[in-house]
């Protein structure tokens, strides 16, 4: 089969530069790697937070808070993935649901406070990103 | 299950596996990272502890271990996020910089 070639490679040169001048005036003047800072993921993670740190296995209510806590969860991961480039945060909370379906099977107390120090720590992770999307990294 | 576990050993090599991953952003991460994974060994030799001294039983040691490891994946996930931040921020620097040195120069504005 004969390969045709429609442009050499000037022409293909003076096309991208046109398309490059084109396109790049009708841009922001940034570029973005990653998401912005999400005032409602935020919130979410906080309260989420909250409840883990007043979470008490020998709470009567252990069960019920247990199941608000998954549910915090859930609601967490679908505002995340509902966000572009916020791959960081959905797989941060990946990994918290992967450490709260491991924690509903703990059964001494012992076990259940490293449990709820590591899901603690995650948590604090996702505010700590959050926020280094508002204030920048430095 | 290994008790001659040495959390500062272990931390540091924990951090340089990190900083091969990243090693462009690995200044701006390097504090948040060290303390991350510092909670995360500190965790795994509490976990040995209490194993050893009866107070978890294999099957929580091997659970609570688990939970480490998703630990660990999710401060990657975030020192990722962070290195992102860290590079846009740098490429919109400089984007600023070249706004700035040809503004003026073309009729219309090449990076408005």
């Amino acid at each position: 089969m004969r390969n045709i070639q429609f442009y050499s490679a000037r022409q293909r040169g003076i096309i991208f530069l046109i398309a490059f001048i084109l396109v790049i005036p009708t841009t922001t003047c940034t570029v973005k790697f990653l998401s912005d800072y999400d005032q409602l993921t935020d919130q979410l993670a906080q309260d989420l937070y909250k409840s883990l740190a007043k979470l008490e296995i020998e709470d009567p209510n252990y069960e019920v808070e247990l199941k608000e806590i998954g549910a915090k969860i859930k609601v967490l991961k679908v505002r995340a993935e509902s966000i572009a480039k916020n791959e960081p945060t959905i797989k941060a909370v990946i990994e918290l649901e992967k450490n709260f379906n491991l924690l509903v099977t703990v059964e001494s107390e012992s076990a259940f406070q490293l449990a709820i120090e590591t899901m603690l720590q995650q948590a604090k992770q996702i505010m700590d990103l959050e926020i280094k999307k508002k204030r920048g990294v430095k | 299950m290994n008790l001659n576990f040495d959390v500062k050993s272990v931390t540091s090599d924990m951090v340089n596996a990190v900083k091969g991953v990243l090693t462009k952003q690995w200044p701006e991460v390097k504090d948040y990272a060290g303390e991350e994974m510092s909670k995360i060994t500190g965790r795994v030799e509490l976990i040995l502890k209490k194993y050893t001294a009866g107070d978890i039983n294999e099957d929580e040691a091997k659970l609570l271990l688990q939970m480490q490891k998703n630990a660990a994946a999710g401060t990657l996930a975030i020192l990722e996020g962070i290195s992102r931040l860290t590079a846009e921020q740098s490429v919109n620097a400089a984007l600023g910089v070249l706004r700035k040195a040809i503004e003026g120069i073309l009729p219309f504005d090449l990076i408005s």
